[in-house]
């Protein structure tokens, strides 16, 4: 090929969004003619973690990038609106308003420190609560102790009169069997890959946050490729944002449906107890918005309005 | 260079070694008190002190870092000896003084590239995602600065070496320390 | 550039750097940097800065210095001496007396070290003194130390362990659960060795007619209760989901120190010791896990472990005949070089090769752990052996060597049992999972 870039996610090889980056390379690979030749490297494969993945395209160690927003908080804390609880909570108003809306400030971003840009955004389907211990509401979240990933998962716990807690993901599933932490957040489809079913007894359909992922690539690694190999990865980006759309959806009803059959509870929140738990939010996404500047304010509304 | 100023800079690095291990040492027992303070946390007040694991993992490097000095000074890096200790002295000086330059080579690379991670760390001005927000070149400094350290420490060896292949010098003696901490219980 | 082509060139430049004398972490890390320059020039040098820092920073490695440590406190506080003496005291009446309590004491304080070296010379260091006053014979007893302390690095927890689990992301819980059957059998079958030798040379042990008295048996009881009961905190504290495997390690120091406080016998000098060599065998350990990495990042660019992978399944190789093939090259690198660094060498070559040949990432993390328990006992590099020699400072490595042969030639057998019983590894893992 004349070009050969690097893909790189931190999901392992099999897990489904693995699949889909690498069903996108291998038709962006096909459709030029092999002449830009794009190979997916999954978790373990390189070495490096979920959070590293924005500095590495902005290095060039690889042209492309899975980039999780939650987890590069460490470089680009004004672009995780999406990680306030609450802030969107629906697939298709992320596609359809959202994505679109908050499109040209990511770039700005990405562009500006790290020099590179998004191509497509696209969202992991909603965060839930995964609890050992079957529950009836949200106070009986009080005194429980949860494995958070983030420092909002962390926030909302302790707004609920819980405790978030660290817990490194090696260790997430001893500590769930063992009872070290009482629940654990994720999405239904990871905690499918995960068998959390064989360590938890329910799952709390809080729809706590999207998950917010770009693909993100390189400039200068992009201003290398002839513009008519520029436009096709552009194009064919645009063209997969609603196969990733449509398969997140899907694998996250599929989740479901097999959490249950193996024997999980899957309960959703009442209305009352969502209006405790936005309410319970609220503060979090303000103090967040304050700290990160005008950007993530704006940002913020932004996403609020976009998925009302 | 005379060769006082070798001896001079053999000893400094025997400083530097064990105090850098005492460092270690005490960063391994902060270690410990931080997992506990998370475990009393977590069983007696039903919360986290959130940094335990992340702090964990940053004392490691730096007990980490600080032990290859002291390794590299005391000969504590395991190798192959089968073939060495059939030479002559000299000769195996020789050997031994080329097999500290690919140490020195090593150092040298990872020098390198350990400082473009910390660089790179201040320019993204990069934090952890975890509660803390630590900037990450604070724990990272660490890394060149170690590497740097074993360089010297290689490039000295392998000039002692040198020197004694020429006979123009003992062969150097590895560092030991005053009681019995050389017998680690390791491998 | 073809994988074969490759592996011919690390394979070439590894030899001449380890006979060189260069180090074998220095080596390794030569060699993958060389592996990647190979394939893309510098462009991916910034890559080895990511490995450093990835691998010093992860939490399933911090367990390491603190498995040493409390290992060390409790030989440095003498309860590891009190423990052996009471042992001794309640297991007399076995054919082979003080032989067969090297064993048991090995088997239970690996439930405390991470290594073999350290089981072997803690118990080491009290055994020796003892069993020569008493006429036993070397060469019985330096064998059952040897041997008993390579159950170290089977019995959880294991530094060997913790770094396969950080390299392949096999479960640690899991490969841990995985050892301790293993572990058990073969102590077990040590044990019998000693009875039957013993049986048929009564001259290598006195017969003991003395029975103990009560009093004895009682304070023989609470001897040996410190080093039990600290192993049921650490293994109950994480079944009953106090806390988890890595900071189970840090409890375990926490108890070890109040322990030592209890007897009032850890001094500050003391603890500093402990300190200081828990962090040199960081330094040391991790030096060689980071320069492993450098080398499994290279492995995988340059194809060479699908690639030998893909040739092993071509070959038409049974899986047998790969597992006794590799019972051969790690017979023979074992003989050169220690276990960690043997591990560290083979798991990025091998480990797709394990899996193409259709073996569970667990079982082989067992096996390949049982394999370098073997070069630990094999001259002339056996730790195993230099450990136990350091101890008995006017014996020869050979005689130290020879006494440790029929325990490697179990160790062989055993671990043809294995591939035939695969579940003696894999049952309690599954299990712990049901309940
Ligand atoms: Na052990
Ligand atoms: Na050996």
């Amino acid at each position: 090929a004349q070009f050969d870039w690097k893909f790189y996610t931190y999901f392992a090889a099999n897990d489904k969004p693995t699949l889909l980056h690498k069903a996108f390379a291998e038709d962006v690979s096909k459709a030029s003619q092999d002449r830009l030749n794009i190979q997916v490297f999954a978790s373990g494969e390189l070495p490096y973690k979920a959070s590293d993945v924005l500095r590495t395209v902005a290095r060039n160690q690889v042209q492309i990038g899975d980039v999780a927003f939650g987890f590069v908080a460490g470089d680009v804390p004004q672009l995780n609106a999406l990680s306030m609880p609450f802030s969107c909570t629906s697939i298709d108003k992320f596609y359809d308003n959202a994505a679109p809306a908050m499109e040209q400030d990511i770039n700005q971003v990405l562009g500006d420190k790290f020099k590179t840009q998004s191509i497509m955004q696209w969202v992991m389907p909603p965060q839930q609560l995964w609890l050992v211990k079957p529950i009836t509401g949200i106070d009986d979240l009080k005194n429980l102790k949860v494995r958070a990933w983030n420092r909002e998962q962390v926030d909302i716990m302790a707004a609920l009169g819980g405790a978030g807690v660290t817990v490194t993901p090696a260790e997430v599933i001893p500590a769930l069997q063992r009872g070290v932490v009482d629940g654990a957040f994720t999405a239904a489809v990871p905690a499918l890959d995960w068998k959390f079913n064989e360590v938890t007894k329910m799952g709390y359909m809080l729809n706590l946050t999207l998950a917010h992922q770009a693909m993100v690539v390189n400039q200068k690694a992009l201003s290398e490729l002839p513009e008519d190999l520029k436009k096709l990865l552009v194009d064919k980006a645009a063209e997969w944002a609603p196969k990733y759309r449509a398969a997140m959806i899907q694998a996250d009803r599929d989740a479901r449906k097999q959490l249950q059959e193996k024997g999980m509870t899957l309960m959703d929140v009442s209305p009352a107890d969502l209006e405790k738990l936005r309410a319970a939010a609220k503060p979090i996404g303000e103090a967040w918005a304050a700290k990160n500047g005008e950007m993530a304010s704006k940002m913020l509304a932004g996403a609020v309005d976009a998925c009302l | 260079m005379p060769a006082s100023k070798h001896y001079r800079v053999g000893r400094w690095l025997d400083k530097l070694g064990r105090g850098a291990l005492s460092v270690s040492a005490y960063m391994l027992l902060l270690m410990m008190v931080l997992m506990c303070a998370e475990i009393a946390a977590r069983l007696f007040f039903k919360t986290s002190i959130q940094i335990s694991e992340e702090y964990s993992g940053y004392l490691f490097t730096w007990v980490s870092m600080g032990g290859f000095l002291y390794a590299q000074r005391a000969d504590r890096f395991l190798r192959v000896d089968a073939l060495r200790n059939i030479l002559s002295v000299r000769t195996r000086a020789a050997i031994d003084g080329l097999a500290s330059l690919a140490g020195a080579i090593l150092s040298l690379i990872l020098l390198e590239a350990t400082w473009d991670t910390f660089y790179s760390s201040i320019v993204f001005e990069t934090t952890s995602m975890q509660y803390s927000e630590t900037p990450l070149y604070l724990p990272q400094i660490v890394m060149p600065v170690g590497f740097a350290l074993l360089a010297i420490a290689f490039l000295h060896t392998a000039i002692m070496q040198t020197r004694a292949a020429l006979g123009r010098g003992p062969v150097p003696t590895p560092l030991q320390l005053d009681d019995d901490y050389g017998q680690a219980l390791h491998e | 550039m073809s994988w074969q082509l490759a592996l011919s060139i690390y394979g070439v430049m590894l030899l001449a750097c380890l006979l060189g004398g260069v180090g074998i972490g220095t080596s390794i890390g030569l060699v993958g940097i060389l592996g990647i320059t190979l394939v893309a020039g510098t462009d991916l040098w910034l890559s080895l800065g990511d490995i450093v820092w990835n691998t010093t920073n992860n939490f399933t490695l911090v367990s390491i210095p603190l498995f040493v440590l409390m290992g060390e406190i409790i030989l440095r506080s003498g309860i590891a001496g009190r423990f052996y003496s009471g042992v001794a005291i309640l297991l007399r009446w076995l054919p082979g007396g003080l032989a067969q309590t090297n064993i048991v004491g090995c088997a239970i304080f690996s439930a405390i070290a991470g290594s073999s070296v350290a089981t072997a010379m803690t118990v080491g260091s009290v055994a020796i003194p003892e069993m020569r006053k008493r006429g036993y014979a070397d060469s019985l007893t330096l064998g059952t130390l040897t041997g008993g302390g390579s159950l170290g690095i089977l019995i959880p927890p294991s530094i060997p362990m913790i770094v396969y689990a950080s390299m392949t992301q096999v479960s640690l819980l899991d490969l841990f659960m995985a050892g301790v059957i293993p572990g058990l059998t073969l102590a077990g079958i040590f044990m019998l060795y000693v009875a039957v030798r013993v049986g048929f040379n009564s001259e290598l042990a006195p017969r003991i007619t003395a029975q103990p008295s009560n009093q004895q048996l009682v304070r023989a009881a609470l001897d040996s209760m410190p080093v039990i009961g600290l192993i049921a905190a650490v293994i109950g504290s994480m079944y009953f989901g106090i806390v988890t495997p890595t900071e189970a390690a840090a409890l375990g120091c926490l108890f070890a120190l109040m322990l030592a406080s209890a007897y009032r016998e850890l001094t500050r000098a003391r603890l500093k010791q402990a300190l200081v060599n828990a962090a040199i065998t960081s330094g040391v350990v991790m030096f060689i896990t980071i320069n492993a990495q450098i080398l499994n990042f290279a492995v995988v660019t340059s194809g060479i472990g699908q690639g030998l992978a893909g040739s092993m399944v071509d070959m038409g190789l049974s899986p047998f005949m790969f597992f006794v093939l590799l019972l051969v090259i790690y017979l023979i690198v074992g003989m050169f070089i220690d276990g960690l660094s043997i591990m560290l060498l083979t798991v990025p070559l091998l480990y797709s090769s394990f899996m193409a040949m259709g073996f569970d990432g667990v079982w082989s993390g067992v096996i390949i752990v049982i394999f370098i328990e073997l070069g630990a006992l094999t001259p002339p590099m056996g730790l195993n052996l230099f450990a136990v020699q350091s101890i008995a400072s006017d014996t020869s490595l050979g005689k130290v060597a020879w006494a440790s042969m029929p325990f490697a030639l179990i160790i062989v057998a055993f671990a043809f049992l294995m591939y035939f019983f695969p579940q003696l590894a894999l049952w309690l893992p599954s299990a712990m999972k049901g309940a």
